[in-house]
């Protein structure tokens, strides 16, 4: 017992990432198979966020095109495919963290900041992300990789423009990292 | 020893290789390539000639329905006499499914050449509703060779003389159904709308 | 033939219930890839980690010759799986704004999650400042409405618009990663920092 507890907690290094990215593939793949869509996961952050502000007030939600459209027809957000994925995201990656040993609370960082500095940053980078997110209908996941698994030129376009844009705003936060 | 890297690339860049070796997927409807589909469609026997579809004009043939996919200003202005009007933008509308997908009486598409005619016909084919028709050539066939042509020569077959025949009387029938007055083309439209309900049959 | 659940008929419950096993799936690669570490993935930007490239294409790749041989087939029919609309506008404006968010926060949504399922902190912050986006999204919406419809070419794919066919354009794109792989590992050789990259 002792000994598989050990075997558990010990630190295991990544998986070769040509391997995880078949793997990747392959859960994408499975996804096309079972369901028509790709994966996704700022679509799911949305329909929380839709939720959660239809709880609160509905007069809110009833006056705006943006909310009301997600409330038609007597629909609730929160039972959607994309909800229910990052649920099992949530839960695969614990699984992952929890057979190779790397379930730990930490702060990731460059030793050079302060660790309020780098949640503010975090902070910031999570309202940018889902804001152009939503604006290029999909994320890394959502529009990026399920796009180019299909094709399409948006799929490639926008992971261009994610990649080519961090490329050229990476100077300015490198403290953060190294 | 060769990297993972390797033989993952090597795998990968061999299948993309093969797969080009593979049959073409089931072209999708938003491939629409026309002059191969014309071609594949002339050999399976999915054309009706301008001339074949004025002789059931003529006869009422009831086997057929002609179906204008062009829209609905078009049709208006000037229509072959007992077709219906199904813009192509609207065919995958369920209230027409039963139009399209009849055993018995089949759709005969037709636009001014063959491009929508030939859109609507794919989309219907792929949708599982075969069995529908397209008119070879459209409106212009049409005017070209029945409501213009006249016989040139100095003596004329009888089969000729058959053909000539029809495209006299479609001429004349022609005519008198698009020189009705609108109100009387909208009703007619109107009533020859009907679900897909109507047509199933039998015990539900 | 594939996909299996696409009628409006299937149970809502198991429609969720796949989303679920999918997702499982989908959190478990990216966390085993290395993904759950912002340092790791921001190494992309700096030379010293180019897993995410190498993950990113490979998966792709995978994707794309795997749905391309299923749907030769006849087991997977393509018509009916989702491609995803082309709106020049929004695309480059949003993906720029992505990126600026990527470096720095250190995540993309789905790796922050997986992150976030191991316990990194910082991955936390960033799902709450992806929320509170996608709160100032949803206000904004009236303001950039137009802008956001702008641009629609419809789902159009690249290889239709190269003028090569879709199995010509995967071998491409293979090639190209191949390429780019050797190239990234190359890189990471000459912005090495082991610091960085032994600690897990």
């Amino acid at each position: 017992m002792i000994s598989i507890h050990l075997e558990i907690m010990r630190r295991k290094p990544y998986m070769n990432p040509y391997l995880a990215g078949v793997l990747l593939g392959l859960v994408l793949l499975g996804a096309m198979v079972i369901s028509g869509r790709g994966l996704g996961a700022s679509g799911g952050i949305k329909y929380c966020v839709v939720s959660i502000v239809g709880a609160v007030s509905q007069e809110h939600v009833a006056g705006a095109d943006y909310y009301s459209k997600y409330y038609q027809g007597g629909k609730k957000p929160i039972n959607n495919w994309l909800v229910f994925q990052i649920l099992g995201m949530v839960v695969g990656g614990f699984i992952s963290g929890a057979v190779s040993g790397r379930l730990t609370w930490k702060i990731e960082k460059s030793p050079k900041i302060s660790k309020p500095r780098r949640l503010i940053l975090a902070f910031l980078g999570g309202v940018f992300f889902v804001y152009g997110g939503q604006m290029a209908r999909g994320c890394t996941s959502g529009a990026a990789l399920s796009g180019m698994a299909v094709l399409t030129t948006a799929g490639f376009v926008t992971m261009i423009a994610i990649f080519g844009s961090g490329f050229l705003f990476a100077w300015f936060f490198r403290k953060n990292w190294i | 020893m060769f990297s993972i890297r390797f033989q993952v690339s090597a795998i990968l860049v061999l299948l993309s290789g093969l797969i080009i070796l593979l049959p073409d997927a089931r072209q999708s409807s938003g491939e629409l390539n026309v002059p191969g589909m014309l071609e594949v469609m002339n050999e399976s026997g999915q054309f009706l000639t301008v001339d074949q579809v004025a002789r059931m004009v003529v006869y009422e043939d009831t086997s057929i329905l002609l179906v204008d996919v062009r829209d609905t200003e078009a049709y208006r202005a000037v229509h072959i006499p007992g077709a219906i009007n199904l813009p192509v933008s609207d065919i995958l509308n369920p209230d027409w499914s039963g139009y399209l997908d009849d055993p018995v009486v089949r759709p005969v598409f037709y636009s001014n050449g063959n491009t929508m005619a030939g859109e609507a016909w794919m989309i219907c084919t792929q949708k599982g509703y075969t069995g529908s028709y397209i008119m070879k050539g459209g409106m212009n066939e049409w005017y070209r060779e029945v409501m213009e042509s006249t016989f040139e020569g100095e003596r004329i077959t009888a089969a000729d003389n058959a053909t000539f025949e029809v495209r006299y009387r479609a001429r004349k029938f022609f005519n008198r159904m698009n020189s009705t007055p609108d109100s009387l083309k909208t009703a007619f439209l109107e009533v020859k709308r009907k679900k897909e309900d109507d047509l199933v049959g039998g015990c539900e | 033939m594939a996909p299996i659940l696409t009628s409006s008929e299937t149970v809502q419950f198991i429609n969720l219930l796949s989303a679920f096993l999918v997702g499982t799936g989908f959190g478990f690669a990216l966390e085993q890839g290395g993904f759950s570490s912002s340092r790791k993935l921001a190494g992309m930007f700096y030379g010293y980690d180019a897993t995410v490239l190498k993950v990113f294409f490979t998966a792709a790749i995978v994707a794309m010759i795997g749905s391309r041989i299923l749907s030769s087939m006849g087991l997977l029919d393509m018509d009916l799986v989702f491609h995803n609309q082309y709106y020049i506008g929004p695309a480059i404006v949003g993906g720029g704004i992505m990126g600026v968010g990527f470096v720095m926060g250190g995540f993309c949504p789905g790796t922050g999650i997986s992150a976030a399922a191991i316990g990194k902190i910082d991955a936390f912050v960033f799902l709450g400042g992806g929320a509170v986006g996608a709160f100032l999204f949803a206000e904004t919406y009236p303001l950039i409405q137009e802008f956001l419809v702008s641009g629609n070419r419809g789902p159009v794919k690249l290889s239709e618009s190269l003028g090569l066919s879709d199995t010509e354009f995967i071998f491409l794109v293979t090639v190209i990663a191949v390429g780019m792989f050797w190239l990234a590992e190359q890189t990471e050789k000459k912005f090495a920092r082991p610091d960085i990259t032994k600690e897990y």
